[in-house]
């Protein structure tokens, strides 16, 4: 189910909604949210849902095991190994088995001797990249002794299965949601109801007026790459640049809002990410929850920037290098974790001759840097990134691809908001009587174009 | 008591979506009295059970396009064509008649189609028989697969004692398996629930609201200010003649089908009619795929079983003692004669057969069914 259909403005939400706020004790609160996640991704397939319920028993059963055992043992280390290897495994198999037998086999017919191996084609389940990692941050985090495990199932239920970030996120730490999930039996509807609705809408019209109209045009330019002009690739690529960010902002703003309805406070995903000076500054601003998870999870814990040179190096290719595998199993997503590895290696090479450079220049040039990274990330197999940067750098006359003009349009509107406005965290959702009125307006544009268009799903759902 | 306005985000939004909700289900309730969507709202379908449309309708809507066009966004002024719509006192698609009834034609969009109500299948074999062939065909399911309660109260409400009950059956509906809404609802609360829930099914299904947004949207993506997306819903194919001619993705699915559908539900309808003196007879029409694939360019799909499904079920239903006759052989006969002079026998931008193609089936059944005459004395 998406968010941005029909079923779930009509039918799901407003009965989660009720139904949460008739029901009075914590625990009736707990359990009404998690069943909820459960339906709300039973609707993109009930199947799944089993695996989902495993990976929360586990990790639940991780928690009250380190109540059992506070003291360093082999059995409170064991309680943290053993589930964060089964959810890994997990992780492993339903995303990148299909890509390592296939990578395999194309290996073997390089290097002569083809190798016969099964075809799995094994499904990914939608969000498991996501649940996955709340349940490991949660069981890292009880072991560290950063939060208490909670005793109650319902609770740790809810958390894993939020229908607002259970598909794609933000990457919701326990101890980011804890103090919201202890109160929610006292949660106040009417004071989170008018920001809830305010963070939803913009995020609405973010991804149905502004992203869904930019992929209207760009994505069946793409799907011809190599017929594009120059003129027509750096629009499609800017215009990718643009959809992804309101695309992902977007949704994140939803699952913000929805949040906030249900007296939760999700955390905050993207600041105004294309206003970045630098890359690093970049990926402090971009899909925050990911990027924080991977310095705490992976990047700290392999020794971080507290060692020598080369290691440092060393640390950032590793956490870049698999934090664009995280994205999909595809060479496009490693040689994009590569990439933006070895800018951010280039960045701490050159910082003192970057940082005295103007802001504008300094922003300018690590915009156009992520734009290049979006070109691999966007391509579905490394030729088409190949292509498209060459008709980007070389002159391929020609032009004037269907929708260009709405393109432009709408990239004169996208860019101001991303690199100049405030973003949806920076606002105070106190809005006038005239802005509400308008915002209404905007709202109800936006489920008109529901009405005509089909549903398009996030892009991070692939994910 | 004094009503305030609240003016914040939190009171307009939910209340714009409660207004939307509201406006939707009010015009699913009142469309076919307001009539004011175009011709698609016109065909509105009957709420109650046993009635195919809304009675005495009337509807001529000058300019209209063919379904694939439609659902592809393709408005090509070369095929576009004109519609007269008529519904009788009892919801279904005939011109009032004193001719006595030989036959009840059940049926999908095929048996219903029609640029005139003239040149409908029943329509053409009435005038061929001499006779009424009732219409009693619908795109709903209860009318495709029609039971024998359907058959009876229709045949009571029209007068017919005895007769022929003709069921149209398209390929691709035809192989497909059978499915679980054909089994026989026992018992009076299940039989209310399976009516309730069809109700509710029939205005879940065409929402002018949604029609209308899809509308602006369609009139935006025209490849022209955005690109028409639209294309993906059906299948494009180029004729010999170097003409376009859409297709229906289901239609190339049934190549997938390997296997005859059971034909147990054949073979009770038809004992059961024959308790009551009816004579059934199942007419299976080809997807226009099938008619035109060896006109098209380039290497076209092909049944995964090497063969049509279509006579082999014909043959399995005449096995079973049922009267079948499968069109397949015929259309593409003539659908290769029509195409030396530039005429086809399905329209090119949409599912149906047209007049030509319902004539050439009306001539078909008879010839087949030589009883349907004979039956009309």
């Amino acid at each position: 189910m998406l968010f941005n259909s029909l079923p779930f403005l009509y039918g799901f939400l407003p009965v989660t909604y009720i139904v949460f706020w008739l029901l009075k004790s914590k625990t009736q609160r707990y359990a009404w949210l998690a069943l909820t996640g459960y339906a709300f991704y039973a609707g993109w397939n009930y199947k799944f849902c089993a695996l989902m319920a495993f990976s929360t028993v586990v990790a639940y059963l991780a928690g009250l095991g380190m109540l059992r055992w506070q003291e360093p043992s082999w059995k409170r280390r064991l309680c943290v190994i053993l589930p964060v290897t089964t959810d890994l495994a997990l992780l492993g198999f339903f995303k990148y088995a299909n890509f390592t037998l296939a990578t395999a086999a194309q290996l073997g017919a390089w290097l002569g001797s083809p190798l016969v191996l099964p075809k799995l084609d094994v499904i990914l389940p939608v969000g498991i990249s996501f649940y996955t990692f709340h349940t490991v941050t949660y069981i890292v985090d009880a072991y560290r002794r950063v939060i208490v495990p909670t005793r109650n199932f319902f609770e740790f239920s809810c958390y894993v299965s939020l229908f607002a970030q259970l598909v794609a996120g933000p990457i919701v730490r326990f101890r980011q949601i804890e103090a919201d999930l202890e109160r929610i039996g006292q949660a106040d509807r009417a004071k989170t109801l008018d920001i809830g609705w305010s963070f939803f809408v913009i995020g609405l019209a973010k991804k149905v007026l502004i992203a869904d109209t930019i992929a209207a045009v760009i994505d069946p330019a793409l799907s011809r790459y190599t017929e594009l002009s120059t003129l027509d690739a750096w629009l499609c690529v800017l215009g990718y640049t643009y959809q992804l960010y309101f695309d992902f902002t977007g949704y994140s703003d939803m699952a913000v809002g929805l949040g906030h309805l249900f007296g939760l406070r999700l955390p905050q995903n993207f600041n105004s990410p294309y206003k970045a000076l630098d890359i690093a500054d970049f990926w402090r601003r971009w899909h925050m929850s990911l990027s924080t998870f991977l310095r705490d999870y992976l990047y700290i814990p392999l020794g971080g920037n507290r060692c020598a040179t080369p290691m440092v190096y060393r640390n950032i290719m590793i956490t870049m290098l698999l934090g664009g595998l995280w994205h999909g199993a595809n060479w496009t997503f490693i040689i994009w974790g590569c990439y933006h590895g070895v800018v951010l290696l280039l960045y701490r090479m050159t910082q003192r001759w970057w940082d005295p450079l103007p802001a504008p220049v300094r922003g300018a040039l690590t915009f156009v840097m992520v734009v290049i990274g979006w070109v691999i990330f966007r391509s579905t197999d490394l030729a088409m990134a190949e292509t498209l940067l060459r008709a980007m750098f070389s002159w391929h006359p020609g032009g004037g691809m269907t929708g260009a003009n709405v393109l432009m349009g709408m990239l004169c509107v996208a860019a101001p908001f991303a690199h100049l406005g405030r973003n949806t965290f920076e606002l105070r959702h106190q809005w006038s009587s005239m802005t509400a009125v308008g915002m209404a307006l905007l709202f109800g544009l936006s489920v008109f174009v529901i009405y005509g268009a089909r549903s398009t799903p996030f892009l991070y759902f692939q994910f | 008591m004094r009503l305030e306005l609240r003016r914040n985000v939190g009171h307009l939004v939910p209340g714009l979506l409660l207004l939307f909700a509201v406006m939707d289900v009010a015009l699913r309730l009142t469309q076919g009295v307001w009539g004011i969507f175009g011709a698609s709202s016109g065909l509105r379908r009957s709420q109650t059970p046993g009635e195919a449309f809304l009675p005495n309708l009337r509807l001529e809507v000058p300019v209209t396009y063919g379904d694939l066009a439609r659902m592809a966004n393709i408005r090509d002024s070369n095929e576009r064509r004109s519609l007269r719509f008529s519904s009788d006192a009892l919801g279904f698609r005939n011109v009032e008649a004193s001719r006595p009834v030989a036959g009840i034609l059940f049926g999908d969009s095929f048996a219903m189609a029609g640029d005139d109500d003239r040149e409908t299948l029943s329509a053409q074999l009435g005038q061929r028989i001499g006779c009424t062939v009732y219409n009693a065909a619908s795109p709903d399911d209860e009318f495709r697969r029609p039971d024998l309660a359907l058959v009876r109260s229709l045949a009571k409400r029209i007068g017919m004692a005895n007769g022929f009950v003709i069921v149209e059956q398209v390929e691709r509906r035809a192989v497909e398996s059978r499915s679980r809404r054909e089994r026989p609802v026992r018992g009076k609360f299940r039989q209310a629930w399976s009516q309730f829930w069809q109700q509710v099914k029939n205005l879940t299904r065409d929402s002018p609201l949604k029609r209308s947004a899809e509308n602006v949207m369609k009139s935006i993506r025209d490849d022209r200010i955005l690109p028409n997306n639209y294309l993906d819903n059906v299948v494009e194919g180029t004729l010999r003649n170097g003409l376009r001619m859409l297709f229906l993705p289901s239609e190339i699915k049934t190549y997938e089908v390997t296997r005859l559908p059971p034909l147990d539900y054949w073979i009770k309808l038809n004992q059961e009619l024959g308790k009551l003196q009816f004579k059934l007879m199942i007419v299976l029409v080809p997807n226009k795929h099938t008619v035109y694939r060896h006109l098209l360019e380039g290497e076209q799909k092909q049944p995964r079983g090497g063969q049509d499904l279509l006579p082999e079920l014909a043959s399995a239903l005449r096995a079973a003692g049922i009267s079948a006759i499968d069109l397949t052989p015929v259309l593409r006969r003539q659908a290769d004669a029509a195409f030396t002079q530039n005429k086809y026998v399905y329209w090119r931008n949409d599912t149906h057969w047209n007049a030509d193609g319902v004539g050439i089936a009306a001539d078909e059944i008879v010839r087949a069914f030589p009883e349907l005459r004979t039956g009309c004395r």
